[in-house]
């Protein structure tokens, strides 16, 4: 793959700009650029262009992260790509219209180069080269690795063999435990199964422990035997003793039971017997109770009074109870309205009917109303008369202010302009003083303005040229400050190889034997030995000897005296051209539009800044002088016109005149507004004093006919009227009471004395109300006797019955008693039970004794003891018993003992099972890491071995290449480079002189040792391309580090490779322009 | 002749069920079940203990298991019961084992079960063989010799021969008596018949060699997969009553054999004893890019296996197969997605999973034409691959493996076979070079 072009619309510094790459023979591109002209931006917009522009680049700070877009052509044989890139994360790869383009389509131009292998293998920089001189001379890891590192750019296959390393030694590493797993999961298996081994219960522990748990047992039981005999006997011996009582009581119980003479009667025979007779009493008690209270119920009756005729005239007596209240509030009310009757003359008022009392109490309050209406607009109008004599005497004659508003309106006018002259004053001083520094500096006399100064482009362009002259200029004093330090350095080697014998020439030789032999001729001429003969014999062998001995050192010397010669030669050029260059920069200096003013072009563009500025203040002075002048000659006219101090004292006082004036103006329209008002009001109130007066009259007439037809007094005022006509209609209702009431008395009276003289009665009310309650109360009483005494004759019939069915019970209860004290039979009955139970008990007693046993046997056991030895026996027996309980109980402890041994082994054996189980858990983990470890170690092992073949089969060719390279590059000074194994047999590169010479990479200058580094290199991408597609080669500011001699001599190997690869290399130095020679297309890169 | 009747829900035949049956074929005469291969409180094995592992719940399930033999027994109250050799293992010194063992053993005598025994070669010389006095329901067959029972109650002839030794390579079974007329007869016998791949040879011999003998059923021991090898006769391997390692997955436990009037076998079931499960699960993930979508399979295949294992803790490997792009990731960080998987089974009932190992046989997808362009050392690199055989042992390895137990290395050989290493090792060689950089 080839760049044909770079078309960068935004990066770095650059904006739409391209480089064109044209293909020739020789793909080999020199592109300069002045330092800071983007040569690095360019790299990195190369790198960007293939694999991403990354998210953080410092190539925005022209156009921002979304602008940025770079682009190119690209070829491959017959295939071609235009592409561009933009900043994202992705969708970034777009076509030359713009639209996204799948990473893919660079993969026919890339093949599987990524970016780190292009950085790596095909970006060559100074800081890379010195990298990798550095570590190969200082001897740094073994040869293999350091030819990789030059051939593969850091191989990844040691990264894989690192990462498989570590993943392994986290599993193992040697006899370490710590951080790895296999050997602390070995030791946690070793402890489980020493824990299992100690925790195991054998046989033949077992089998002792079941022995001891046995014999234990048996001592138990045999304690426990003897123990419960014992007690048993114990036991025996204390029922003896309690029963012995027992048995008296139980016989002579037997005796009395066997002495009551009653028949056999059930048990519940008392209580039966009582209950009969207690109904009996009962039943015969309640009997004569109801016939009692039948014969009382009927006297009672006979006593009741005769209450139906009283009743019968119940509607007489209802009526004269309820009138009562009111006959007595009449007879209390009648005395009082006879004596207000009798006050009234009700004869003289004559009777006014409603409705015209309606009519007259109407008019009244019409009449009342209209009269204080009018009183009130009489007094308003009063009023009003008053308010309107005094504004009418408040308004006066109004004054013409015309004149002076006209004269504030001009004062106005000025006032704005004059406001103005101070700062204007204060900005003409500012800029006599900006106009004086700038006069000064700038050393201008008389009007700026008429200066004649070139214009801004003009100057620029000049400054341009002159840049151009002095480049030149500068160029040459470089090159001729080279070439004299390398003539320098020429003189001083020289001077070095000459030491204090001198230096000779063959010239020297034969000069020397010219001088010999014309002395020599002279002596044979003159026949005479002069001294110079001595001499000049010993300077020619001198120089012989010396041109023989040192034939190789003079080589040497001949070699540099050249080259001082050749750097002379072109010192004098260099100094012609300087020359040339200066005359030529002088005569420009001399003839440049700006050259009147005797300054540089950047100078006078500075200059002239200061003087359009300068143009501009006293343009500006000029105009605000006129204004002012013209300012101050108003204020004179104003003054003369006014009088005054100044004018602002004028014209305060004229505005205040105005302001005052208008004040007064104001007031004077607001009396005549008000006046005109209350004018209209005082014609509004006449004609309402009309309208009531109207009104009043039709009234008034009204209320006469009224009071004549309706017999009122027409004299009264209007309210008094109506009062004594309400009065008159109250006389009446008073009146019609006082008859109502005496009616109602009289007809009370009659039927009281009625009342009373058919029942024979005092005529009172309260005797009468006497009478006709006691009827109601016997009326009931007769009735509460009936109900009662049919209720009990009802009942009375049965209760008779009862009686006399419980006396035959209670017959046949004494004929089966037989006697006829039924008590006393009870009582033997009851005396009889009573000793059955204690006898009951008694025996019981003596069954619980004889526990299990029958009682006729422990009886016959009882009656065979000897009654007076057993309490003896029983205390001994008790005596005895505590030290037969302790020895069981120890006997127990012994075996509980036993049994818990036997318990805890078999807990411990559970606990075997549990670190078996832990040490089977351990083992799977020692397992499965191992198998791990092992994968591990055998995908380890192979990679190495295939690194080993690799470097094995390649290293053969990388130093053939290695070599060729080397030689062209140190212009045949180095023959070769080899590879030898150093003292402790590890290889080591060795550089080969071209005479055979061997010299240890740590012997070589720094420079052949950067040499023999970009030999290394050259001959590694040497190798690739003899399998891969081509990459473009960068060498970016590379040449630095090589003086001229050796940048000649790398020329010709890049244009070599250029055959086989695109080379760009990227330099500031532009002395190589002239040195790349015609295979090399030179391209000047500027923003 | 072999019923087909319809399972419970429990894999029992209720008793109800088995009254319908008899009323149609005929009467039952007698009940008997078979096992062997007990390996009474030997340990679990190829359970890497990680946080919150379920380490109690593997406590003492062989004992557990035989809990549920003799529970099983009872409760169907069967005749006598069957053992095949292997009670515990040679190694296994613990008197607690036999107490145990006796225990249970008492269980079945209180409830008036017989049991047949006979030795394998791991309790032939195992110490606690040699002391245990077993209750009298209890009968061990001679090791000189075969021997035979015949029931007094029952028209039932047992006979066997127990192993004398840890290692016996005779054919025992052609010198067991002839068959008894009128009898059921059974044969016991711990043997590896011609030879199994998964277990040592022992006592070998042939079907042939047992169909000569006329016996009705051969209870076999020592191979642990349960199998029912013939029907006629019945040759039947009841294996294991509790698998101890991922090889034994599935379901282990004990034949129940019935037995009608006409000596013929009328019922003949396999019935589950196992408290703790070993499942091996495969999963393809061929064509799978996501991880999450990988985790979710993951998920519902260990779901699954948990609702299958009916309240069983359950041991699960997962081993993964298929050509997908996410070989690189999982061999990258293989000890991470173990612990993914770990957590996945913690999610679902951590008291009842045992995530035992995750293992990779994923092919890559990866471009390896493209992959070798890269440079010449990895186009050489994968060239040597395809060639590739595990040579001599690296020297790390063999230092390691002179300070690993004899168990150890015989697990790891028994768990890596040669074409293993080999693909493994090309698949951690390939993802290495895929995922390396240039330094």
């Amino acid at each position: 793959m080839r760049l044909d072009s770079l078309n960068i619309p935004a990066f770095g510094p650059f904006s739409d700009f391209s480089l064109e790459l044209p293909k020739s023979d020789h793909d080999i591109h020199l592109i300069h650029g002045r330092n800071e002209a983007g040569k690095s931006s360019l790299l990195r917009a190369i790198n960007g262009l293939f694999f991403g522009i990354p998210s953080r680049t410092p190539d925005n700070f022209l156009h921002a992260n979304t602008k940025l877009l770079v682009g190119a052509t690209v070829s491959h044989g017959s295939d071609q790509l235009t592409f561009f890139r933009k900043k994202g994360l992705k969708n970034t790869l777009l076509d030359a219209s713009q639209s996204t383009l799948e990473e893919s389509v660079l993969k026919p131009f890339l093949e599987a180069v990524n970016e780190e292998f292009f950085q790596q293998m095909f970006g060559l920089n100074t800081e890379s080269l010195r990298e990798g001189a550095g570590r190969l001379l200082s001897g740094e890891g073994d040869l293999g690795t350091i030819l990789f590192s030059a051939s593969l750019g850091g191989s990844p296959i040691d990264d894989a063999i690192k990462k498989l390393e570590e993943e392994a030694g986290m599993l193992c590493r040697g006899a370490s435990k710590k951080e790895t797993t296999i050997l602390p999961a070995l030791n946690a298996f070793k402890e489980a199964e020493r824990a299992a081994r100690n925790e195991t219960t054998t046989a033949t522990v077992w089998k002792k422990l079941n022995a001891d748990v046995a014999q234990a047992q048996a001592a138990l039981d045999e304690q426990s035997q003897r123990y419960r005999e014992h007690r048993q006997r114990e036991q025996f011996v204390e029922a003896c003793l309690r029963a012995i009582p027992v048995l008296s009581a139980i016989r002579r119980l037997e005796g009395e039971v066997a002495a009551i003479e009653v028949p056999d009667f059930p048990g519940d025979f008392p209580k039966q017997a009582r209950e009969i007779k207690a109904r009996l009493e009962v039943s015969r008690r309640e009997y004569q109770l109801k016939k009692t209270q039948i014969e009382t119920r009927k006297e009672a009756l006979q006593k009741v009074g005769d209450y139906e005729k009283v009743l019968a005239a119940s509607a007489d007596f209802e009526m004269l109870h309820r009138r009562a209240a009111q006959h007595l509030e009449n007879l209390e009310l009648l005395p009082g309205l006879k004596v207000k009757l009798t006050e009234r003359d009700l004869e003289k008022l004559p009777l006014v009917k409603a409705a015209d009392q309606a009519r007259l109490k109407g008019l009244a309050e019409i009449l009342t109303k209209l009269d204080e209406q009018s009183s009130q607009l009489k007094r308003d109008l009063s009023g009003l008369r008053v308010e309107l004599e005094s504004q009418r005497d408040g308004l006066s004659d109004p004054r013409d202010l015309s004149l002076l508003e006209e004269q504030v309106r001009r004062l106005d006018l000025f006032s704005s302009e004059y406001r103005g002259l101070e700062t204007q004053e204060d900005e003409l001083e500012t800029l006599r003083s900006e106009q004086e520094r700038l006069t000064k500096r700038l050393k201008v006399e008389g009007d700026p303005r008429s200066l004649e100064v070139p214009g801004a482009k003009t100057i620029q362009a000049a400054q341009r040229e002159q840049e151009q002259f002095s480049e030149r200029v500068r160029d040459l004093q470089r090159q001729i400050s080279e070439v004299r330090a390398d003539l320098k350095d020429e003189e001083v080697q020289l001077k070095l190889l000459a030491g204090e014998s001198g230096i000779f020439t063959p010239e020297d030789l034969a000069k020397s034997r010219e001088e010999r032999d014309g002395i020599w001729e002279g002596i044979l001429k003159s026949r005479e030995v002069d001294e110079s003969l001595g001499r000049a014999i010993a300077s020619a062998d001198k120089v012989a000897d010396a041109l023989r001995d040192r034939a190789d050192q003079l080589a040497t010397v001949a070699g540099h005296q050249l080259k001082i010669a050749r750097l002379q030669s072109r010192l004098e050029l260099l100094l012609a051209e300087l020359e040339e260059a200066s005359s030529e920069l002088e005569k420009w200096s001399n003839s440049w539009p700006g050259s009147s003013f005797g300054k540089l072009p950047v100078e006078l563009l500075e200059w002239r800044e200061d003087w359009e500025k300068l143009c501009g203040f006293v343009t500006e002075r000029d105009s605000l002088e006129s204004r002012i002048a013209r300012t101050r000659q108003q204020e004179a006219a104003i003054l003369e016109e006014f009088g005054g101090r100044d004018f602002t004292t004028v014209y305060r006082s004229l505005k205040s005149s105005l302001a005052k004036a208008h004040e007064e103006q104001g007031e004077r329209k607001t009396l005549s507004r008000l006046l005109a008002k209350n004018e209209l009001r005082e014609v509004r109130v006449l004609r309402e004093i009309e309208e009531v007066s109207e009104q009043l009259g039709d009234q008034k007439e009204k209320w006469s006919a009224l009071c004549e037809e309706t017999g009122t007094p027409v004299d009264l005022p209007p309210r008094a009227a109506v009062e004594s006509l309400l009065e008159r209609a109250r006389a009446r209702e008073l009146l019609l009471d006082f008859q109502a009431r005496a009616s109602a008395v009289k007809d009370y009276q009659d039927l009281l004395e009625k009342t009373a003289t058919t029942f024979e009665v005092e005529p009172s009310e309260s005797s009468l109300a006497a009478l006709y309650d006691r009827a109601k109360l016997d009326q009931n009483r007769a009735r509460t006797l009936t109900g009662e005494l049919e209720d009990l004759e009802r009942e009375f019939p049965g209760i008779k019955l009862a009686w006399e069915a419980d006396q035959k019970k209670f017959d046949i209860l004494v004929e089966k008693t037989g006697s006829d004290d039924l008590e006393e039979v009870i009582a033997k009955v009851e005396q009889r039970m009573t000793l059955q139970a204690q006898l009951a008990s008694q025996q019981e007693a003596l069954q619980g004794l004889a526990g299990a046993k029958e009682p006729v046997e422990f009886i016959s056991e009882l009656e065979a003891q000897d009654r007076d030895q057993l309490a003896v026996e029983k205390e001994s027996l008790s005596q005895s018993e505590e030290a037969l309980q302790m020895a069981r109980d120890e006997a127990r402890v012994d075996l509980e003992e036993q049994l818990r041994v036997q318990k805890e082994l078999l807990k411990a054996s559970d606990e075997a099972a549990a670190q078996k189980q832990g040490a089977a858990d351990a083992l799977a983990t020692v397992v499965s890491d191992t198998v791990r470890f092992r994968q591990l170690q055998y995908a380890i092992d192979f990679l190495k071995q295939q690194v080993e073949d690799y470097r094995q089969k390649t290293q053969g060719p990388m130093i053939g290449k290695t070599s060729d390279y080397f030689r062209d590059l140190t212009g045949g000074a180095f023959e070769r480079v080899a590879a030898q194994l150093d003292a402790k047999g590890q290889p080591q590169l060795v550089a080969i002189r071209a005479g055979g010479e061997m010299v240890e990479t740590g012997g070589l200058s720094e420079g052949t040792g950067d040499q023999l580094y970009l030999a290394l290199r050259l001959a590694a991408i040497d190798l690739h391309l003899a399998n891969h597609a081509p990459i473009p080669l960068i060498l970016d500011d590379l040449l630095m580090t090589f003086d001229d001699e050796r940048t000649k001599a790398l020329l010709p190997v890049l244009a070599g490779l250029s055959q086989r690869t695109q080379v760009l290399i990227f330099t500031h130095h532009s002395h190589l322009k002239g040195l790349v020679g015609p295979k090399v297309t030179i391209h000047d890169l500027s923003v | 002749m072999e019923r087909s009747i319809e399972k419970s829900p429990l894999g029992v035949i209720p008793r109800s069920t088995q009254t319908v049956a008899n009323d149609i074929f005929g009467a039952d005469m007698f009940t008997f079940l078979h096992a062997a291969d007990l390996h009474l409180d030997s340990p679990l094995r190829g359970l890497s203990r990680y946080e919150d592992a379920p380490v109690e719940a593997i406590r003492g399930s062989t004992r557990r298991a035989l809990a549920k033999l003799v529970d099983l027994a009872r409760e169907k109250e069967v005749n006598f019961v069957l053992i095949s050799g292997d009670l515990y293992d040679g190694d296994q010194k613990d008197y607690a084992t036999a107490l145990f063992f006796n225990k249970q053993m008492v269980r079945l005598r209180d409830a008036g079960i017989r049991v047949f025994a006979i030795s394998g070669n791991h309790d032939a010389a195992s110490v606690i063989t040699k002391s245990l006095s077993p209750p009298d329901n209890v009968h061990f067959l001679p090791v000189k010799k075969p021997g035979s029972v015949i029931l007094p109650d029952l028209p039932v002839a047992i006979h066997g021969q127990g192993f004398a030794n840890a290692s016996v390579q005779e054919n025992l079974a052609q010198d067991y008596p002839d068959a008894t007329p009128a009898c059921f007869n059974i044969g016991l016998l711990h043997t590896s018949l011609a030879g199994s791949s998964q277990h040592d040879t022992y006592a070998p011999c042939s079907i042939q060699d047992l169909k000569r003998k006329a016996y009705q059923y051969w209870a076999l021991g020592h191979i642990h997969q349960p199998e029912v090898i013939a029907k006629a006769p019945w040759i039947v391997y009841s294996g294991n009553i509790q698998g101890r390692k991922i090889n034994e997955t599935g379901k282990r436990g004990c034949f129940l054999v019935t037995v009608d009037e006409g000596l013929e076998v009328s019922f003949h079931e396999f019935v589950p004893l196992d408290v703790v499960r070993w499942n091996h699960l495969e999963l393809d993930l061929t064509g799978m890019t996501e991880t999450d979508a990988l985790l979710d399979a993951i998920g519902d295949a260990i779901s699954e296996a948990y609702r299958e294992a009916d309240d069983r803790l359950l041991a699960i490997r997962l081993t993964l197969r298929g050509v997908t792009e996410l070989h690189g990731i999982l061999h990258s960080d293989l000890s991470r997605w173990q612990a993914q998987c770990v957590s996945l089974t913690a999610e679902i009932d951590p008291g009842q999973l045992w995530f035992e190992r995750l293992k990779l046989k994923t092919t890559p997808a990866y471009d390896l034409e493209e992959l070798a362009r890269r440079d010449d050392l990895t186009s050489l690199v994968l060239a040597a691959l395809e060639d590739f055989q595990p040579g001599l042992e690296p020297k790390a390895v063999a230092d390691l493996s002179k300070k690993l137990p004899a168990e150890a290395l015989e697990e790891i050989t028994g768990l890596e076979e040669a074409s293993d290493l080999k693909e493994e090792v090309a698949a951690i060689v390939l993802h290495s070079i895929v995922t390396s950089q240039t330094q």
